[in-house]
């Protein structure tokens, strides 16, 4: 290769871009040629400026703590054995992260799965715990002292249907219905604003039976 | 004039001073090169491994090499700040290439490799200090170029690939790949020239 196809590698060496082969051959002759050198320098700028020409992100806080760290264990210079063995701990981390990488990106999405299924599950789970908080009323008002039965006969509209309620001052309505013909909506009001009606209405129910019958 | 390599308010510590006092075992070199330099080095170390947990794993490489080696730094071979940024850029390519099961880049073990070789004897590190100014004009000459030069440009910088290596992956002549790297680096050399031209008359 002549001096002058040589200098043309200059820009993809300062680039860290050469082939084995190529780099070989231009480090042998840069070693010795100042021209070359000049032209390797004059790259070295634009490598640095694509560096700063991404986008700008700030690490997380965390991570000065964690690289600061580093920097209160180091020893008086001089003291070689001393030197060598965060060194080659760290060598050995680095080793063990580069062997982890691909199980950490396999971990990443059995995360992700795992995220989608805590969610799934905590939806249920309010789900669930609003169907106890209901339930927890009911008791409470069937339990309440001052509860009164007051129980309801169907109308012409819906003559087979029966009807239960307990109702309590402080607690509020607690509305039972059975056999009513389907489509048809039960209002339950409450007087006081302060107690909501709890209701549970069997809509579709066949049986004549009451649960709370008795 | 602005520099961009000092972006944070008035430190009384020089880049190289506060490398020495690292060397000392003085903590504080290492806190100032770190609240200086992490952003551009973590922006660099995410934009090549795309993971926010792993870019952070190359900033915590990045400044412990530079603590195990403060004591090696030699000035005329660049700035600091061009020495920590081609260790992330070797530290970020050796990530990804693990995480494709590939082997480490050419840089080999060594980050003072390829454009840190070449020992610069008049250059202090006020002189190779990037200017705001400067990063503008190369960003602007890397958008403007020719898509696929910058594509190859980019699949060498961020992605580590080799001249022979972006020529398999795009599917193009060897020669065609070298042209285009070539004159990518040519133009946003270019850019900065322009830039110290029009700097110099003033400074002198």
């Amino acid at each position: 290769m002549s001096h002058e196809e040589l200098r043309e590698l200059a820009s993809a060496y300062a680039l860290g871009a050469l082939d084995p082969g190529d780099r070989q051959r231009f480090e042998a002759h840069l070693a010795g040629c100042a021209e070359c050198q000049a032209e390797v320098r004059s790259f070295r700028p634009v490598v640095d400026a694509l560096a700063h020409t991404v986008d700008s992100r700030q690490p997380s806080a965390q991570l000065r703590a964690r690289v600061l760290s580093v920097g209160s264990t180091r020893p008086a210079k001089g003291s070689r054995a001393a030197t060598v063995l965060p060194w080659f701990l760290a060598t050995a981390a680095a080793i063990a992260l580069a062997a982890l990488t691909p199980y950490t990106v396999q971990l990443r999405n059995r995360t992700r799965e795992l995220a989608a299924a805590v969610r799934d599950l905590s939806a249920r789970l309010a789900d669930t715990d609003r169907q106890l908080v209901a339930a927890r009323v009911e008791v409470s008002l069937l339990a309440a002292p001052d509860v009164r039965r007051v129980d309801l006969r169907g109308q012409s509209a819906a003559p087979q249907a029966g009807a239960r309620a307990y109702y309590s001052r402080s607690r509020g309505v607690y509305f039972v219905a059975s056999d009513l013909p389907h489509p048809m909506i039960a209002v339950v009001r409450s007087s006081s604003p302060t107690c909501r009606p709890a209701c549970r209405i069997p809509m579709c129910s066949r049986s004549r039976s009451n649960p709370l019958a008795g | 004039m602005k520099r961009f390599d000092r972006p944070l308010m008035e430190t009384p510590l020089s880049d190289g001073d506060a490398l020495t006092a690292t060397v000392r075992g003085d903590g504080t070199g290492l806190a100032t090169l770190y609240d200086r330099y992490s952003r551009v080095v973590y922006s660099l170390a995410l934009r090549i491994v795309q993971i926010e947990a792993e870019a952070e794993d190359v900033v915590q490489e990045v400044f412990a090499q530079m603590f195990r080696q403060a004591e090696r730094y030699d000035n005329r071979r660049g700035s600091v700040s061009s020495w920590l940024l081609t260790i992330a850029r070797t530290r970020a390519i050796d990530h990804v290439r693990a995480r494709k099961r590939l082997p480490d880049s050419r840089f080999g073990r060594e980050p003072e490799a390829a454009a840190e070789n070449v020992p610069d004897p008049r250059a202090n590190q006020e002189s190779q200090t990037l200017t705001d100014e400067q990063v503008q004009r190369v960003r602007r000459a890397l958008g403007d170029l020719p898509a696929e030069q910058r594509k190859a440009l980019e699949l060498a910088y961020y992605d580590g690939l080799s001249q022979s290596e972006i020529a398999e992956r795009l599917k193009e002549p060897l020669g065609t790949v070298k042209s285009r790297i070539r004159a990518a680096m040519m133009r946003l050399r270019d850019s900065l020239e322009l830039d110290k031209r029009m700097r110099e008359p003033q400074a002198r």
